[in-house]
């Protein structure tokens, strides 16, 4: 989300440039969220998996904890996997260097 | 004979060399750009006449061979691939050089013959054409780097094609008849046994073939590193054919085949992390091209009606929302040069409409509610759900969540940072072949300055 309360060149102020129009959306997709989660209570899911007593795809808010969780764990995961995967941006356009990977 | 010039693939094939020879004088630009939609308009509507069944069958050596089979499979892919050729032929109209849209029709056409053979040396003849003409998509950008990726990803696309008529070769000897493509339904089956292996080695040979072009884990990184070479246009071409038809050719030959099950698991999880760290936009939808075959590679794996419908549905869906995610990164690179998601911020003002439209594509991909993802990757979950795979399903959720974080290009569009620096494109010397280069051919790593979000500017020497 936007850290930078700036202009662009032509001095014209867009909607989103406004810290707290950034935060207005922030809150609608929090709403969102709780509304779906609110969904859940309403309908009868018809769970295919017993493990986890039947929570994953028939409990209540198991996709949130779910999806927070797995983002969570992508990100620490990707975070780790820098050190060993990533490579400078022009790794494949250097020219061969001896000894260097 | 005009039956023949008037099948899907040949029309479009034949017409684009028609078209590609005719001289400007007799052919005004804006006649050209008629007739490039005609094309595949017109070819659509006469293929949407026809029945069910075999059309167009030859005596060649002693083969029958079969151009056109037409079944509820081919079909769905068929029209698919006709509308793609029409959108990849509307959007590459920014470019004066027609060359690209005369290859781009070629190459649909070639497409269109994988879909409609109803034999296995006519489905190896179009793989193969499709093989060179998708090269020459990867090389219209006419640089030094589209140039050495165009030679790579085409080595690997002869892989495929020599690995496809091994086995073929070797079917027939075991069989004494090479079967008719339309016996293919779990041709593993055919054989006694039926696993894969090297006690089974043409269907093995036959499942790399295509899993090759399906991208299947180790065997992508073509895809990785070619794609984001090509044009704007061309990368909306390239990401709609080659990895779909292999796909229907997985559905029309190993559907149930288990080891699909969980090479597709593999392909829906592994490209998120290298997403995650990748800062080529294009590459980042390579990724997520992986990831969204993985789903269809599952549904094929799984192989109930449900599972394979799935995956179908998710190939005509994905062929619309990757098309429009590569046309919106294809609209910021050329008009800001680069697709770099570090230096990309408060794009949106600039670029409002393709904002939008990449929101779209971004809420597809991530099937989102109302959007067609959220249908067809609900078909493959379900089925996974009712076969009770309940890894797998853990899996194919978190890819399915997992692919919004950054493979949805959308973050570029959100105001991240302040527009920074434009910057060039890395110089690009032709050194072919270096090994660096093949590195890149055996694994692509994902590449970003490290560290800080600004990225070094390593490509020019620093004052």
């Amino acid at each position: 989300m936007a850290h930078h309360d700036h202009r662009t060149p032509g001095g014209k102020r867009y909607w989103l440039d406004s810290k707290r129009n950034v935060a207005k959306v922030f809150y609608a997709l929090i709403a969102i969220d709780v509304l779906w989660l609110a969904a859940d209570f309403f309908y009868k899911k018809k769970a295919e998996f017993e493990a986890l007593g039947g929570w994953a795809d028939g409990g209540i808010g198991f996709y949130p904890v779910y999806g927070f969780v797995g983002a969570f764990l992508l990100v620490l995961a990707a975070k780790q996997m820098r050190r060993v995967l990533m490579r400078p941006e022009d790794y494949y356009d250097r020219e061969e260097r001896s000894g260097s990977s | 004979m005009l039956e023949f010039l008037l099948s899907p693939p040949l029309l479009l094939m034949l017409g684009s060399v028609a078209l590609a020879a005719a001289p400007r004088s007799v052919l005004p630009r804006s006649v050209l750009r008629a007739l490039l939609l005609a094309l595949p308009a017109y070819s659509l509507w006469r293929f949407w006449g026809l029945d069910l069944g075999n059309y167009l069958q030859v005596d060649l050596f002693g083969q029958t061979l079969t151009l056109m089979r037409i079944d509820g499979l081919s079909r769905i892919f068929v029209v698919i691939f006709h509308l793609a050729a029409l959108i990849g032929s509307i959007y590459s109209f920014y470019v004066k050089d027609n060359f690209q849209p005369l290859v781009g029709l070629f190459y649909a056409g070639s497409a269109l013959g994988v879909v409609l053979a109803g034999d296995l040396w006519t489905l190896f003849l179009f793989w193969e054409v499709a093989a060179v003409s998708s090269a020459l998509l990867v090389w219209v950008r006419r640089d030094g780097r589209a140039l050495a990726a165009g030679l790579r990803y085409l080595g690997m696309q002869m892989v495929s094609g020599v690995l496809l008529l091994a086995g073929i070769v070797l079917l027939r000897h075991e069989l004494g008849a090479a079967p008719g493509w339309a016996e293919f339904r779990n041709f593993t089956g055919l054989l006694e046994d039926g696993g894969l292996g090297f006690s089974n080695l043409a269907p093995t040979l036959i499942l790399l073939a295509f899993g090759l072009k399906a991208a299947f884990p180790l065997l992508h990184s073509w895809l990785i590193d070619a794609y984001p070479e090509s044009t704007p246009a061309g990368a909306v071409f390239l990401s709609a054919f080659t990895t779909k038809f292999a796909i229907y050719a997985l559905a029309r030959a190993f559907p149930g085949q288990s080891e699909l099950i969980w090479i597709g698991g593999l392909m829906t999880a592994f490209p998120i992390f290298f997403a995650v760290i990748e800062n080529d936009l294009r590459r980042v939808l390579a990724y997520s091209m992986t990831n969204q075959l993985g789903f269809m590679v599952v549904g094929i794996g799984i192989g109930t009606e449900l599972a394979i419908n799935g995956a179908v549905a998710h190939a005509f869906a994905d062929i619309l929302f990757k098309g429009l995610l590569f046309m919106a990164m294809g609209a910021v690179l050329y008009r800001v040069g680069h697709v770099n998601g570090s230096d990309l911020g408060g794009l949106y003002k600039s670029m409002p409409i393709t904002t939008g439209l990449c929101i779209i594509g971004a809420a597809s991909i991530s099937a989102f509610p109302l959007f067609s993802a959220f249908a067809t990757k609900s078909l493959i979950m379900s089925a996974a759900a009712h076969e009770h795979y309940f890894w797998l399903w853990l899996v194919l959720l978190f890819a399915s969540a997992g692919v919004f974080s950054r493979s949805s290009p959308s973050s570029t569009t959100i105001p991240a940072s302040a527009a920074r620096r434009r910057r060039g494109r890395c110089s690009s010397r032709w050194s072919w072949p270096p090994r660096r280069a093949w590195r890149s051919v055996c694994f692509r790593l994902p590449s970003r300055s490290s560290g800080s979000r600004i990225p070094s500017t390593n490509c020019f020497p620093t004052k």
